[in-house]
């Protein structure tokens, strides 16, 4: 029963209203980056947010949840993403249980460590679900490894990776900048 | 007995240095209107929230002393049972939207929801509260893109239509502009009239001597002075309080150095008014 | 003006009528049933099957729209690499330039494709006939917990707000020297300055909206009173046992054709 009793401590209030602005920041994160014009999606720095701030299990909620919110709203492409969400959540979460966001040399290496995961998950999606296709830039890395000879999952993991690895190493920096920004008083009231 | 009451209060914020609050002794009774006054960091909203019980079930702490609300004691009740007797409203309009009403009718409806009250009776006591508080015909529109002074309205009606027994208001009028203040404390008017409880902290100590009847003065967490306003404004202790009292006392206070006339109750603009035209009067017979 | 983030269209019709739970069974049965057979023929005609229903919704203008602004880019791009790089493909149907369709290829992102539109469309077709809220209080009904409800709700309202919040700290980092036009590691350090505010000022609201939430009776441990009905009407039997109809249908064809 220690698990379930684990998971219900965190579960606050704070951090049942962290998630609506958690997912706030996943959907908006990506549309500022959209008018910077920079070429990757960070819509994952709300869960990673969470998963620091509040635990694992939460941050699964709030990384769950926010692909049915974007499905809802402004791109229902975004639901099987769910799963990479989840991972993500898990992930970030045990990457800051073990302290790998207390500097900014541990949390370059946590971008590298969630960026592999999301590739992981995302690759078999994005190849089985999509035939290899999510975005123009990913694409053409992966026509191109294609053309080499190489196989589709294959080539897929591969352009995930590069993607990947700007998009949540600036995530893990954004989400490092917040929470040593943020006063000691707060950051108490999202642990259970 | 008194509606609320607070004894020996002492309260410090978990990771603060000094007490929020420091041995409170206080009384509310039924009806009153009580002004909480004192300068910023005195502890006047901790005090709302000792008797709301967010301290100590909320903010966690060093808490001793005791808060009755209706006889029974904050420590042993839980949040939500609270609740029923006090309501509360924040200084900040947008921080207490619901965020899942479309309109404001759903809004102020949204309390009695959650208490599961049956859907004939909510339509019955959200109509009749709007109509009291002038916001009926806000009634469709979404409550982020009112103006400040509607948002609080709304918060008030949301709150008063789950029928408390005491209403609280922190800093109501702080962020708004003086078309929202007003409305505001015409809504806080209505509900004096009805003859509710109120608590209301406040800077503008001319609207409190128009409201209050009790006032309690903090300074730096300790109740300085309490009790019926005219006692509290015109006692020497006041000098002591770092906050200034309504602009009528002091006139009055200067007036008495001049004039020769027995203690004038000066607390509003229409006393202070009416205290200006019987000495002009008494200076014209004079000549 | 509703602020609400959302694909809804409000018309009327059969099937924008239903319990949101029974639109929730097509949808369900929509997301099985194309990966349940290879036959091209057949995906095509859930296709069309979902097409019909947009068009009795009334809701095919926007339908249409809005699943080509979605999925077009995305089976152009589709077709384009698969046909012509299909690993392992061979046999070839013509010849463009100096690169070769193979038949494999397209049809692999023929099957893709189909699939795709299959699953996005029903997903459409249930977004634009159902109102965010009522599929919400449906849910909550059948025993999803509010807190979720809440969250999604809440999430959809808070949204136009964060967005119109990031812009107007755009521009004013803009007016304090943040450069956002450049190379991309210029751009890129504009992000942090216009994010890390935001979340900042987004989070530091929330202990009061606890307090406020609190003050509403969020936590009461009663059940919450429902303002709308969701009894189930006949046609709403109906289509739930068509729908799984259908769905026994198309188990019952994949194994049968595993078997012969």
């Amino acid at each position: 029963m220690k698990l379930v009793e684990k998971v219900k401590q965190n579960f606050t209030m704070m951090s049942l209203l962290l998630i609506p602005v958690a997912i706030g920041i996943n959907l908006v994160g990506g549309a500022i980056a959209m008018a910077l014009k920079l070429p990757i999606y960070l819509d994952c720095i709300g869960t990673i947010l969470t998963a620091v701030l509040a635990g694992p299990w939460v941050a699964v909620v709030a990384g769950a949840l926010s692909s049915v919110v974007a499905t809802i709203t402004i791109d229902p492409i975004s639901l099987p993403f769910g799963l990479v969400q989840i991972a993500i959540a898990l992930m970030a979460g045990y990457l800051a249980n073990k302290g790998l966001f207390e500097t900014v040399l541990k949390t370059i290496i946590s971008g590298v460590i969630l960026a592999v995961t999301a590739a992981v998950v995302a690759s078999p999606i994005v190849a089985y679900l999509f035939g290899g296709v999510t975005s123009a830039g990913s694409a053409f890395i992966v026509g191109y490894l294609l053309a080499t000879g190489k196989e589709l999952l294959n080539s897929v993991f591969t352009a995930q990776i590069i993607t990947d690895s700007a998009d949540k190493i600036l995530s893990s920096l954004v989400v490092f900048a917040v929470v040593r920004s943020m006063p000691e008083r707060f950051k108490i009231k999202f642990r259970g | 007995m008194a509606l609320v009451e607070l004894k020996d209060l002492s309260f410090k914020y978990q990771l603060a240095d000094e007490f929020a609050l420091k041995r409170i002794n206080l009384k509310i009774e039924e009806g009153d209107f009580y002004a909480i006054v004192g300068a910023n960091g005195s502890g006047k909203s901790s005090l709302c929230y000792a008797i709301r019980g967010f301290i100590p079930h909320f903010h966690r702490g060093d808490f001793s002393g005791e808060v009755l609300v209706a006889d029974q004691s904050n420590s042993q009740r839980k949040l939500g049972e609270i609740g029923l007797d006090v309501g509360f409203v924040f200084q900040n309009p947008f921080s207490q939207i619901s965020g899942v009403a479309m309109n404001v009718y759903e809004e102020v409806s949204f309390g009695l929801e959650n208490l599961g009250v049956a859907k004939e009776m909510i339509a019955h006591r959200v109509e009749e509260i709007m109509t009291l508080l002038e916001i009926e015909h806000l009634r469709q529109r979404n409550p982020y893109n009112l103006s400040g002074g509607e948002q609080q309205k709304v918060a008030i009606a949301s709150v008063m239509v789950m029928e408390p027994r005491i209403l609280i208001l922190d800093e109501p009028t702080s962020q708004l502009d003086p078309v929202g203040t007003e409305q505001v404390f015409k809504a806080i008017e209505l509900m004096k009239n009805r003859g509710m409880t109120i608590i209301l902290v406040e800077h503008k100590m001319e609207l409190i001597s128009y409201f209050a009847n009790k006032v309690a003065v903090l300074k730096n967490g300790e109740l300085l002075l309490d009790g019926p306003i005219q006692d509290v404004f015109t006692s020497p202790v006041f000098a002591h309080s770092q906050i200034k009292p309504p602009v009528y006392v002091e006139v009055n206070s200067e007036l008495k150095k001049h004039f020769d006339y027995c203690c004038e109750e000066v607390l509003t603009h229409e006393q202070c008014t009416a205290l200006l035209h019987s000495l002009k009067q008494r200076s014209a017979i004079e000549k | 003006m509703v602020c609400l983030l959302t694909f809804y269209e409000q018309k009327r019709s059969w099937f924008a009528d239903l319990n949101p739970i029974t639109k929730l069974y097509f949808v369900g049965v929509m997301f099985l049933i194309p990966f349940l057979t290879d036959n091209l023929l057949i995906l095509t005609s859930y296709f069309l099957l979902i097409l019909a229903l947009a068009y009795s919704s009334k809701i095919f203008n926007r339908f249409c729209n809005t699943l080509t602004r979605i999925i077009l880019p995305l089976l152009i791009l589709l077709f384009i690499m698969q046909s012509l790089l299909y690993p392992g493909g061979e046999k070839i149907i013509c010849q463009i330039w100096f690169m070769s369709v193979k038949q494999e290829g397209v049809i692999f992102a023929s099957t893709i494709g189909l699939r795709l539109l299959i699953v996005i469309g029903s997903i459409l077709v249930f977004l634009i006939t159902t109102h965010p809220k009522d599929m919400i209080m449906a849910l909550e009904q059948k025993g999803v917990p509010s807190a979720i409800g809440y969250i999604v709700l809440s999430t959809m309202q808070i949204i136009p707000h964060m967005e119109m919040m990031s812009k107007r700290i755009l521009d004013a980092q803009k007016s304090r020297g943040v450069e956002v036009e450049g190379n991309i590691w210029v751009r890129a350090k504009a992000y942090l300055p216009v994010v890390v505010p935001l979340i900042l000022s987004s989070i530091a609201q929330l202990e009061n909206k606890v307090m406020a939430l609190e003050c509403r009776a969020f936590n009461a441990p009663v059940k919450k009173t429902s303002m709308v009905d969701f009894t189930l009407t006949g046609a709403d039997r109906f289509v739930r046992i068509i729908v799984i109809l259908i769905l026994v249908a198309a188990v019952v064809g994949r194994v049968a054709s595993l078997w012969l």
